[in-house]
């Protein structure tokens, strides 16, 4: 059993090995760690073989000669990428330059299975090693340098930050320097490496930037300011790297400060300036293509039209067709690419149209032209595109559809759609009804209107309730209501003359029944009396009351009740009125 | 007392009536000639008259959503993406269902070269529906239901019966919601502090001078919030970690309070 899982194993890995083998086709790519040195530095160069997992095979360096060559060993990397094995192996070189110059290095060549290899070059530019000074500049220090003291406008020119530090350092804080109408943009990751200064060993860590001024003067460029955390190590007895012990340190803040620099912009020349040009600075070309060069009458040809170099890319203007007799263009977007490497930004611009012929016959698109201003000439240069032609063959007489090609039919007969392109882009055109100007408009939240049509119901709503809750009959209001009643119906059975002392008397105690609250039954004159008093009514006008009470008692008691007597007199009616004045 | 309340009521009721579009007085004709004069001179291509004519009738007191897209399609026809994504906003908040209006304003966007991502908070995200009325059409709607709520109301107070209790929980719920939506609305504007970068390109500074830092640069089209003016420059913000000084030229805002 043992035997047998070991066989497959081997297996495996043989099986493994060989589609490694044959999985990926070798690409030599050979790439340096910076192109710029001075003479002592140490360049890295690393050349990667994809495809080739063992090293069974002699290098070949070639453009080394002016270069101490140490080799850093070598690495590999096996990588399994969506089911597809990758393997690649890493060559480390370290280069000495032993002179100055601009060099071209590679390429590197190697035979891998009876076929040989070669890879891209590299170049490197050397220069002297300045002069020791007599000032030192320390463990570590900041400088800064610009590729060039001058520049147009919209021309771009790098500036250089390097941080040489002999001990580690962390937490690396930034602050660039701002000045108006001067843009920084930095151009890949920082990159380091090792180098001397002032006969002493450093490590650097450089970054770069791209800068580029929009208006032309003079920029003094404020120096840049850099924090970080240095761990200066404490000397022990015996040295480890750079002749100190790296595990024991003193860690403190420094800041630090690199040279100002001053750059001097000037304007684009205004002598043998194109009509056409829009700016644009650098190097360019331009490439045009119509396909297909045969059509019929009916269907549409694509004209490609791309501007690409080095340079401020996003000026590179939209291209214009001019009119074309019989011919209709359809003008698609165009797409801007920009990118930035080591040497500053690039890019393209792909603009398109559909080219739709009304009928047969040859066509000629005229060249198309950009001007831009060459900073390696320092002149205008205007590039062209080469005439281009199509030949319109007769079609059928059906409309020009410029999107739609006639469809293709599968086999089983069915029509084949496509989706429909889009040629133009614009906006909506402008709302013209009148009917628009009553519509859509801002209601405004400050008028007298507004808050009565809120708030209206509500009030009503309240005014009802508040009506009803008013209105409703408790026993207090119904009293009350009652005797304010009372000398009305008095006076309403009262008939002078008419009416009998018994009525009279009836009718008086139900008054005062009702009038005063009181209970219905018999009470005496004087309790009468006592009654209305305590009402607020006068003395006099109750004694009057209550005798005019017992005649009436008297009269009907006596038997003649049912007999009219005169009061008149007496005044009944004007005491009423008397009691319902003084009483409360 | 019957007729009192009669009175009162047929006066209570003519607020709601009295508020309808119906009763405005549009001084129609020297409005409707002037409308029809500026899109003449638009169509001609005369875009500078174009915006005065709409501007003019913004002026007097026509704030009309049409209006101000049409102001929004003639700047952007004289290159202005700044100023015709202004307007749009603008007619945005009159319209904003309208068809033509969104498919110009997502054309207008397209052409800005700032990507800044438009934020709706819990409140906008639960009340979707704020962004798609008007603040006009919420009223509207809020004061029917309030009115039916109210005579619902009154009637109870009166005649007792099943159908009315129900009724007034349907309108009640109704009302509740559509009051919120009402009270969000406006709050949506009167708190609305978006403003629109007008120039090509502005620097955003780190205070209100010329000679303070430069923190971060903007684009015409760049919707910004505006926080507040001194001196003639505007503090703005894109989030809460850029913020940053401007001259309040170079900003428009979306609620125009001139």
């Amino acid at each position: 059993m043992k035997q047998i899982v070991r066989l497959l194993i081997s297996v495996l890995f043989l099986s493994l090995s060989v589609s490694v083998q044959a999985a990926s086709p070798v690409t030599v790519t050979m790439k340096l760690d910076r192109n710029e040195a001075v003479l002592g530095d140490s360049v890295r160069a690393v050349v990667a073989i994809s495809g080739q997992r063992s090293r069974n095979f002699k290098p070949i360096l070639h453009g080394f000669k002016n270069f101490d060559v140490v080799q850093g060993g070598t690495s590999t990397r096996v990588e399994i990428i969506n089911g597809k094995v990758k393997s690649s192996l890493e060559l480390i070189y370290f280069i000495s330059p032993e002179k100055t110059g601009k060099f071209i290095l590679g390429p590197f060549e190697c035979v891998i299975n009876g076929k040989k290899y070669t890879s891209n070059q590299a170049t490197l530019t050397v220069r002297k090693t300045p002069p020791p000074t007599d000032q030192e500049r320390g463990p570590v220090f900041l400088t800064a340098s610009l590729s060039s003291r001058k520049a147009y406008i919209e021309q771009y020119i790098f500036y250089t930050l390097k941080l040489y530090y002999q001990f580690k350092v962390s937490d690396i804080s930034l602050t660039m320097p701002e000045a108006e109408f001067l843009s920084f943009k930095q151009t890949g990751d920082p990159i380091e490496y090792e180098s001397v200064y002032n006969r002493e060993d450093y490590r650097v860590l450089e970054v770069r930037y791209i800068v580029m001024a929009s208006k032309k003067g003079r920029y003094d460029i404020l120096p840049a300011k850099m924090r970080l955390m240095a761990h200066e190590p404490r000397r022990r007895g015996s040295p480890g790297f750079f002749g100190f012990d790296p595990f024991m340190s003193n860690v403190k803040a420094i800041n630090l400060r690199s040279e100002a620099a001053s750059l001097k912009v000037i304007g684009l020349p205004e002598e043998g300036r194109p009509t056409d040009f829009s700016g644009l600075v650098g190097q360019f070309k331009i490439e045009a293509n119509l396909k297909p060069e045969k059509i019929r009458a009916g269907e549409s040809a694509t004209l490609t039209v791309v501007v690409s170099g080095q340079g401020n890319v996003n000026r590179i203007p939209d291209i214009m067709i001019p009119e074309l007799k019989d011919l209709k263009v359809y003008a698609d977007q165009p797409v801007l690419d920009i990118k930035t490497n080591a040497t500053g930004p690039f890019g393209s611009k792909t603009m398109k149209w559909a080219l739709a012929p009304e009928k047969k016959g040859v066509y000629s698109v005229p060249r198309l032209r950009v001007s831009f201003f060459d900073i390696n000439k320092k002149q205008y240069r205007t590039v062209k595109t080469p005439v281009l032609s199509m030949k319109v063959l007769a079609g059928t007489n059906q409309k020009v559809v410029a999107t739609i090609p006639p469809g293709r039919k599968k086999p089983d007969g069915a029509r084949v759609r496509q989706a429909v392109k889009e040629l133009g882009h614009d906006i909506l055109p402008i709302h013209t009804s009148i009917r628009a100007l009553t519509r859509a408009n801002a209601l405004k939240t400050d008028g007298f209107l507004f808050w009565t049509a809120l708030f209206s119901p509500l009030l009503f709503y309240l005014a009802v309730l508040g009506g009803i809750k008013l209105n409703r009959k408790t026993p207090n209001s119904v009293a009350s209501a009652l005797a304010k009643r009372a000398a009305k119906y008095f006076f309403k059975q009262y008939k002078p003359g008419k009416t009998s002392p018994a009525d009279i008397l009836s009718t008086l105690k139900e008054y005062l029944n009702k009038r005063f609250g009181l209970a219905p039954g018999a009470f005496t004159s004087d309790e009468a009396a006592r009654v209305i008093i305590a009402r607020g009514v006068t003395e006099n006008t109750a004694k009057k009351f209550s005798v005019a009470l017992k005649r009436l008692e008297n009269a009907v008691y006596t038997g003649r009740g049912h007999q009219s007597v005169d009061l008149v007199d007496e005044g009944l009616s004007s005491l009423i009125k008397q009691i319902e004045k003084e009483s409360r | 007392m019957k007729k009192i309340f009669l009175i009162f009521f047929a006066v209570m009721i003519s607020g709601p009536l009295a508020y309808s579009p119906a009763f405005e007085d549009l001084s129609a004709n020297g409005a409707e000639e002037t409308f029809l004069k500026t899109n003449e001179a638009f169509k001609k291509g005369d875009y500078q008259n174009a915006i005065q004519g709409y501007r003019s009738l913004l002026v007097a007191g026509h704030i009309n959503g049409h209006v101000y897209y049409n102001l929004g399609n003639a700047w952007f026809r004289l290159n202005e993406p700044g100023r015709a994504i202004l307007n749009y906003e603008r007619a945005r908040r009159l319209m904003p269902r309208d068809p033509d209006l969104k498919f110009n304003l997502s054309y207008a966007r397209d052409q800005v070269t700032d990507d800044i991502p438009e934020h709706k908070g819990i409140i906008g995200m639960t009340f979707f529906w704020l962004d798609s009325l008007t603040f006009s059409e919420l009223f509207y709607t809020f004061a029917v239901i309030n009115l039916l709520l109210c005579t619902f109301l009154t009637i109870r107070l009166c005649l007792r019966a099943d159908w009315i209790t129900y009724a007034l929980i349907m309108i009640s719920v109704f009302w509740i919601i559509i009051g919120m939506s009402f009270g969000l609305k406006w709050h949506q504007i009167k708190t609305d502090d978006r403003a629109v970068i007008l120039k090509k390109e502005v620097s955003i500074l780190a205070g209100p001078d010329h000679k303070d830092t430069i923190l971060f640069k903007l684009h015409a089209g760049a919707v910004v919030r505006y926080e507040r003016s001194e001196d003639g420059w505007s503090l703005i913000n894109i989030s809460e970690k850029k913020r940053g000084w401007l001259k309040s030229g170079e900003l428009g805002r979306v609620i125009d309070k001139s």
